[in-house]
């Protein structure tokens, strides 16, 4: 079973906003202090379903992908630590101004060459733009099924059996391989690194793959969504602390104060 | 602009909350020409849409409704239509296919629209947030194709119908193609009472809750108040309460009279699911907790003995 995991790095998600900055010149949200960033969150869990699927078989392999610009080697060799085989990454200042269809076609195109795989995972969601949108494309360009929001995957057989979230509730759904799969929390906390995994992690070379390699076309990579501005809202702070003694005294001057308000 | 709204009714009624894209395009004024593209619902609802022109994919019942389905009768549909701006809600298949279409198509896509901003002759403004709710950011779009938005939800007054009906042109939902994934079984969590995305009030528990049995104590003050019960990821992570009940970024989207929270740190991504509500009333032992700035009313003390207090005051004066 060849497997693949795209992952990003991205800001600490939780960082609160009071500890954020805004560079207006590159368009990013940065920690106002040194905080490290992360593998987003929803990606770590798609490293771990994957980990966990891929022990089911004899032969199989986890590689990870990665693209962006100024990676650091730290954060994204976190999967490497966790157990996954291969890191491969692109790098390129071109790549900060991609939009969504950039990003998905350069991770395509990775994907083609690099596999071919039988699985590709992703995160939902990646916490600094929210766009969760990337893993639609490439299944789009691969022409190969995308299964959202996946808790649980099997193969029984040659098929690919798959729990998936839904807003109130799940489903049991089936797909052919190969296949895009993509994970949020409820997958479960992602695996701790070893101190043995970090260690072999360290020695490991980054697969580095050059952009002008993937041959991408003008109207592939020329963004039709840009910023031009992000700023932190304003927020008015008039909250009415409700004093009391005690609890109780508390609990009765909110709800004297709610029902003035209609509220209750 | 050549608008087309597309409504998902995962249910048989009309799916209240997507008359908020209408909402939505009014802000983009009153020389557009709007037209709705609906799947599933009952057929006389959808007449009184506010819309210039209605196409509409009846289903047997609501589980006939899929992404894969959804996908392929918009994208044939759009084989020979084109409009500047198709304006998604969020929902599940909403979820799916806006952004999948917008790759197929090779059309522009923005997800959680808050507002627009301006529009020329080369480029159309949105803001949406970005970083889990914790910064907005201005957006220029290019409007030499198609733009597909998704607008955020709860962020809008919902529209009275218009009451002059429009004519509905009957359109096949097509069948899902092969090179796709076939739902097996689908498993629905219906909580009793009243439901989240109905409630006027909710009562919602976080972290600080600690346990499962310490949720017994929210659940009786939901009923007490005729609420429903929401939480935040910490406590839906630690299984005290079901996944269906998150409310947030990946969770639901709500604007309840009152939202009560317990033991909530009020984390971007959490608020952005609440932030709409009417009254935000937060219970936290921490002073300096981010939720206070979000409420109305705060109450610093312990969660579980504050909210032991609040039931056998509402008791007192029922
Ligand atoms: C991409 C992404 C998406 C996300 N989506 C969501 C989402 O949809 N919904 C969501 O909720 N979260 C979401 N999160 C997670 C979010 O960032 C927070 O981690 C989460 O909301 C925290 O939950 P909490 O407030 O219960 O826990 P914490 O942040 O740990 O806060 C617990 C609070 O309880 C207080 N407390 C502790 N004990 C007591 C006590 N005895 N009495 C009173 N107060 C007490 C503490 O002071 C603290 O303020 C998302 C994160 C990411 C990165």
């Amino acid at each position: 079973m060849k497997i693949c995991v795209c992952i990003k790095e991205v800001p600490d998600s939780d960082i609160p906003s009071n500890k954020l900055q805004i560079d207006n010149q590159s368009k990013k949200i940065l920690p106002v202090e040194n905080i490290s960033n992360i593998v987003n969150g929803f990606d770590l869990n798609a490293v771990e379903l994957a980990l966990r699927f891929s022990e089911n078989f004899e032969e199989s392999s986890v590689s990870i992908i990665s693209v962006g610009n100024n990676l650091t080697s730290d954060v994204i060799k976190k999967p490497l630590a966790m157990g996954a085989d291969e890191l491969i990454t692109c790098e390129d200042p071109s790549i900060e101004k991609m939009d969504i269809k950039g990003i998905a076609k350069v991770l395509s195109k990775m994907i083609l060459k690099t596999g071919p795989y039988d699985i590709i995972f992703c995160g939902r969601h990646a916490s600094d733009f929210d766009n969760a949108s990337v893993p639609f494309g490439i299944s789009e360009f691969l022409s190969i099924p995308l299964v959202n929001i996946v808790k649980n995957i099997k193969k029984i057989n040659k098929k690919i059996i798959i729990e998936r979230i839904i807003t109130d509730g799940f489903q049991k759904v089936e797909s052919k391989m190969p296949l895009v799969v993509t994970t949020g929390n409820q997958v479960g906390d992602p695996r701790y690194p070893t101190l043995k995994g970090i260690m072999e992690a360290s020695k490991k070379q980054i697969k580095k793959i050059l952009l002008e390699e993937l041959e991408l076309e003008q109207n592939d990579i020329k963004p039709k969504v840009k910023i031009e501005e992000i700023y932190f809202p304003e927020n008015e702070n008039n909250v009415e602390i409700i004093e009391g003694n005690s609890n109780k005294e508390k609990a009765i001057n909110l709800i004297t104060k709610l029902k003035a308000e209609g509220v209750i | 602009m050549n608008i087309l709204s597309v409504i998902i009714n995962e249910n048989d009624d009309l799916n209240e909350s997507s008359l908020e894209i209408f909402s939505f395009i009014d802000q983009l004024g009153s020389t557009n020409k709007i037209s709705s593209l609906v799947f599933g619902g009952e057929k006389s609802a959808i007449s009184k849409l506010c819309s210039d022109e209605i196409f509409y994919a009846s289903v047997e019942n609501s589980e006939a409704l899929n992404p894969n389905n959804v996908l392929k009768t918009m994208d044939k549909f759009l084989s020979d239509k084109k409009f500047d701006l198709i304006v998604f809600q969020k929902d599940d298949i909403s979820n799916f296919v806006a952004p999948a279409l917008s790759f197929r198509k090779d059309f522009a896509y923005l997800p959680d629209v808050k507002k627009f901003v301006s529009k020329n002759e080369s480029e159309i403004k949105f803001v949406r947030p970005v970083h889990g709710e914790s910064a907005e950011a201005i957006y220029s779009v290019d409007i030499s194709s198609t733009i597909i938005i998704k607008i955020r939800k709860s962020s809008f007054e919902i529209k009275q119908l218009s009451k002059q009906n429009s004519i509905v042109n009957e359109i096949i939902l097509e069948e899902q193609d092969e090179n796709t994934f076939k739902i097996l079984e689908t498993e629905k969590v219906k909580s009793e009472g009243i439901q989240l995305d109905e409630a006027e009030i909710v009562i919602s528990g976080g972290r600080g809750i600690g346990s499962k049995e310490g949720f017994d104590n929210l659940k009786e003050l939901a009923e007490l108040l005729n609420g429903a019960l929401g939480a935040s990821r910490a406590a839906v992570e630690s299984e005290w309460i079901e996944t269906s009940h998150l409310v947030g970024l990946t969770g639901k989207w709500i604007s309840p009279n009152l939202y009560f929270t317990f033991g909530i740190s009020g984390a971007s991504q959490h608020l952005a699911g609440c932030i709409n509500s009417k009254n935000i009333v937060a219970v936290n032992k921490d002073p300096d907790a981010s939720i206070f700035n979000h409420s109305k009313f705060g109450v610093i003390a312990d969660c579980n003995d504050f909210i032991k207090e609040v039931i056998e005051e509402i008791k007192n004066i029922q």
